[in-house]
């Protein structure tokens, strides 16, 4: 299978005053279409750097970043927001649903900025999906925290992404609504969707098709399952 | 259409999510805004004066200009009769001259007659006036002897109707017929004052009167406009008339009188005509501006504040595809959105307040949608603008944040500099107003006082000249202090004489005075003495009391040297000798504005003369004046004087001297107070939102030890920072600003130096005051709650 991700010697540092800290230190992998991959370390490891870098919410200081085929590491902001829009789509931890909108608005919002006909069709059919459905006019503050991360892989799911990043997804859930969440990621894997996955657990690491363990910002194992 | 959608739902929703800190960007803009509204309103009154006329540019009123020695020249709107034939045919440069004759006519239609101000017109007055006509042939109207031309609210005020042309009234007893209707003048915004104008070929009119006159009969009685040919220069056609009326006026009158022509547009500005006006024009848009400058720093200040907490938004927005345009685009819009409800509140606010800026400022500014549809226009587009330059500044800081810090909570970088840099701003100019402010009133006061140099408290003047009768009853009344005469001049200053002295000619004022006018208004001679003129005047005057002014113009070294020298003061057939002796110099005490030189005056010991209009000044003991004033109206009647006593206290003189100083004054104190309630508003918005933005700092510092009052200090002081700074900013440019204005007064106060301090303590109180409060409220928050806030 052609790769969709192609990543090598890839290194990102911060500078923050005198003290820099190397997040990324040549890191090199592959990742297939419709591969379900999962991302294991302990906190500062560089894992979150890593998916903003493959997400392109970040720059790599050095390395290449295939998507496709094509270079993407040194791409201008404007173009990196057009592959996002083309590309990807985003599950965070912590939700990141816009207080002010609706269930069904927030889910909107990853359709506003592509050309997508019959949204409205869309966003009924993906909360349908993620069964949420009945919550369509709720506010965020109004709901779970299990609910709240349905909508928010509902909104990575709407625009039908190549790739779905998303940033330990389950890490503010308890066991059952984080069992319902990785249900609904394998779900999309299942459907022909990238997804890479960042997380402390374990048991929903296993989910995924392959495991890379990083540590201290490089590769330092992999599994296949 | 589905972005703009998104964008309409989120900002709503913001705003009502964040009720209380929008509430406080909108309201401030509003004040802001309807402060601008209002003086836009007001300026474009006299700056689109005449406007309906068609080539405003290019036509001219003559007006008389009377001046004489150092007074100020009197402006008069009228002209001489002839001038405009005699300007027509031997100026190249005037395409057409035509003249108006104002009048009071009675106007006669079935059984009701009244009074109207009406104009005699010549019959080609419409071809140099074309006002926009609405019925009838305005070119022929007043050719015919009966032609009559009416605006529309006078036709239909005299026969019900517009379109009432061929209906005939009587005018000053003659039948004349409607020709014309042309459009209503707008009220204030024409200097025509009647909108009924017959034609002055009829032989009852005006102007055929006037023709009448033989040709040595001068008088100033008509409007004369005259329109330039394109191209042709101003100021040849000024130069070229003066020649070309030379031969109308009487000769005692040509050093003293000419005809100049100002521009029909420029009119409600002429310093000669609406004095102060363009003074007043110039400073209420200058601060008008400036308080929205205020209020604009500080809705962009809680537009970036407001936008801090969106962080999330704006990184989901990215991670889903955002461009920066996307991000852009949508605050812009947001903040054009919210500048629009402030522009709606501020035209609720401007219609109400209207009616009062008009009275206050004596204009006649109007907000009439349906008069002038493109007003609305281009107070949206101009609210719009102002959107976008207010929203600017955010979008792109918003928009330019990478989406992982925008995802992060992190505080918005460059935001809190610009942020010090528009609070500075704001108190820099709140500062510069408080000055402003009190250096005016400063020196309206000295003005009304010290400057004076006289006491002029209750003491009431009567037009008379010298009744003896009335005068001798009057200083038996008891609640009468002291009565003198002297000419009306002494208040007016409008008798003057040029005396040749050494070689050169020096212009005085000329006043006849009894000795003891100076003691009623308490003036102490500063050389020589009064005692030695006699009680009730001198007829043949031999002696001369002379001001600090006449001193220093007529040479002497002092005050003391010129007493015992003789000037040869009087022009006077009464005395063959025409020498007088001074016999004492008083102080410069003036009934005069001090924005001009106090004049040399010569004061007459004589009782006023039968060329001068006389004064009594009576000064009142101030115990129960409404029955001592009607004593005096007793009095008057009962001493045989004809008609109602013309009475006025000297400080209502000084008043009406000092009114455009005193709006001024008032001005600057509205704009001030406003300034301070933006600055403060935008002060406690901010430190609503510093609040909530540092509760887990403040939660860190408490949890290590800090106390309250340590917490407040803190809080305090760095919000205290950019008013302090503002000072720095503030003092040079208000001490230059204020110097300038001070040096036109010929008398003014001395800048002082402690006003500067004491207006940074003002801001300052104004910052602690509006701040102090929540931060305490915040300071003494339980750390436990403080650290649970995240």
């Amino acid at each position: 299978m052609d790769p969709l991700l192609q990543i090598s010697d890839l290194s990102r540092a911060y500078r923050s005053g005198e003290v820099e800290t190397q997040a990324l230190d040549s890191v090199s992998f592959e990742v297939a279409a419709g591969e379900f991959v999962a991302i294991m370390g302990p906190s500062g490891c560089g894992k979150s750097t890593l998916l903003n870098i493959l997400g392109f919410l970040d720059s790599p200081d050095s390395g290449i970043y295939r998507l496709r085929g094509e270079d993407v590491a040194t791409l201008s902001e404007a173009r990196l927001a057009r592959l996002r829009r083309a590309h990807v789509g985003f599950v965070f931890q912590d939700f990141n649903l816009i207080d002010e909108l609706d269930v069904a608005e927030n889910v909107e919002v990853a359709l506003l900025y592509r050309d997508t006909r019959a949204r409205r069709r869309r966003i009924e059919s993906v909360l349908d999906q993620v069964g949420i459905a009945h919550r369509a006019r709720h506010r965020p503050q109004q709901l779970s925290g299990g609910q709240r991360q349905r909508v928010a892989i509902a909104r990575a799911l709407a625009p039908e992404p190549d790739l779905i990043l998303a940033d330990e997804p389950t890490g503010n859930l308890d066991t059952a609504n984080g069992a319902a969440v990785m249900d609904l990621l394998k779900s999309a894997a299942a459907a022909g969707t990238t997804v890479i996955m960042v997380t402390h657990s374990s048991l929903h690491a296993a989910a995924a098709d392959r495991t890379i363990r990083m540590l201290d910002g490089r590769i330092v194992a992999e599994t296949r399952l | 259409m589905r972005l703009p959608r998104h964008w309409l739902v989120a900002w709503r929703r913001n705003l009502a999510a964040n009720r209380l800190l929008s509430a406080i960007a909108i309201a401030g803009l509003a004040i802001g805004l309807a402060g601008a509204i209002l003086m836009t309103l007001v300026a474009r009154v006299p700056l689109t004066y005449n406007h309906q006329i068609p080539d405003h540019e290019r036509t001219y009123l003559a007006v008389s200009v009377m001046s004489g020695g150092d007074t100020a020249p009197d402006y008069q709107e009228a002209s001489p009769g002839r001038a405009a034939a005699l300007i027509e045919a031997m100026i190249a440069g005037v395409e057409a001259a035509a003249r108006l004759m104002e009048d009071e006519a009675e106007l006669r239609l079935g059984g009701t007659a009244h009074m109207e101000t009406i104009y005699w017109a010549d019959p080609d007055a419409f071809d140099l006036l074309r006002l926009p006509v609405l019925h009838g042939d305005l070119d022929a109207a007043l050719r015919r002897s009966d032609g009559l031309v009416m605006t529309e609210g006078n036709a239909r005020r005299h026969f019900g109707r517009a379109d009432a042309l061929g209906e005939t009234v009587d005018v000053a007893g003659h039948p004349m017929v409607l020709r014309a209707v042309i459009a209503d003048l707008p009220p204030g915004g024409t200097d025509l004052s009647a909108g009924i104008f017959a034609s002055g070929t009829a032989a009852h009119s005006g102007l055929a009167q006037l023709e009448a006159d033989g040709p040595d009969q001068f008088s100033i009685s008509v409007r004369t406009y005259l329109r330039l040919r394109p191209g042709a220069s101003e100021q040849e056609a000024r130069d070229a008339i003066q020649p070309a009326i030379a031969g109308l006026l009487p000769p005692p009158l040509r050093p003293a009188y000419r005809l100049e022509p100002v521009r029909i547009d420029r009119f409600a500005l002429h310093e000669g005509f609406h004095p102060g006006a363009r003074e007043r024009l110039v400073i209420g848009s200058l601060v008008a501006a400036l308080v929205l400058l205020i209020a604009t720093a500080n809705f962009v200040n809680l537009s970036v504040a407001l936008a801090g907490r969106r962080r999330r938004e704006i990184g989901v927005r990215k991670a889903n595809g955002a461009g920066r345009g996307h991000i852009a685009a949508q605050f812009l819009a947001e903040a054009v959105l919210t500048i629009l409800v402030a522009t709606v509140l501020a035209l609720a606010m401007s219609e109400w307040l209207l009616p009062a800026v008009n009275g206050f400022l004596e204009t006649q500014a109007r907000l009439d949608y349906s008069a002038d549809p493109g007003l609305l226009l281009k107070l949206v587009a101009g609210a719009v603008l102002l959107g976008i330059a207010a929203g600017a500044y955010p979008a792109f800081l918003l928009s330019s944040l990478p989406p992982t810090a925008t995802l992060r909570d992190a505080p918005l970088p460059g935001g809190s500099l610009v942020r010090s840099v528009l609070v500075t701003a704001q108190f820099a100019i709140l500062i510069g107003l408080i000055i402003a402010t009190a250096v005016v009133h400063q020196q309206r006061q000295y003005a009304m006082r010290e400057a004076l140099r006289m006491d002029i408290d209750q003491v009431l003047t009567v037009a008379a000249r010298c009744p003896a009768a009335f005068v001798a009853e009057t200083a038996k009344l008891p609640g009468v202090r002291a009565v003198s005469c002297s000419g009306k001049s002494l208040l007016t200053g409008e008798m003057f004489a040029f005396i040749d002295w050494n070689g050169g000619r020096v212009t005085t004022q000329m006043v006849s005075a009894l000795p003891s006018i100076f003691a009623l208004y308490g003036v102490r001679p500063v050389a020589g003495t009064l005692a030695t003129l006699p009680k009730d005047g001198e007829e043949a005057v031999s002696r001369v009391v002379i001001n600090e002014a006449a001193a220093r113009a007529f040479g002497f070294a002092s005050p003391a040297a010129a007493i015992g020298e003789t000037l040869p003061a009087l022009a006077d057939a009464s005395t063959d000798d025409s020498r007088t002796q001074v016999v004492a110099v008083v102080p410069d005490f003036t009934f005069q504005s001090i924005e001009k030189p106090i004049e040399p005056i010569l004061y007459l010991p004589r009782p006023p003369g039968t060329l001068e209009e006389g004064l009594v000044s009576i000064r009142l003991a101030g115990g129960d004046v409404p029955e001592t004033l009607a004593h005096l109206d007793r009095l008057w009647r009962a001493t045989g004087n004809e008609g109602p006593m013309e009475r006025a206290f000297v400080s209502e003189h000084v008043e009406r001297l000092y009114r455009n100083l005193e709006r001024n004054a008032q001005l600057f104190a509205i704009f001030s107070s406003l300034a301070i309630f933006l600055a403060g508003l935008g002060l406690v918005g901010l430190s609503l939102s510093a609040a909530q933005r540092r509760t887990k700092e403040i939660g860190i510092r408490k949890a290590l030890g800090a106390s309250t009052g340590r917490i407040l200090m803190l809080l305090l002081w760095q919000l205290s920072r950019p008013v302090l700074l503002a000072n720095v900013i503030a003092w040079p440019v208000a001490w230059w600003l204020m110097r300038h204005w001070l040096n036109g007064f010929a008398e003014r106060i001395p800048l002082q130096p402690w006003l500067f301090p004491a207006a940074g303590l003002i801001a300052l109180a104004v910052a602690l005051l509006s701040v102090g409060m929540l931060a305490y409220l915040v300071a003494r928050q339980r750390p436990v709650h403080a650290l649970r806030y995240e």
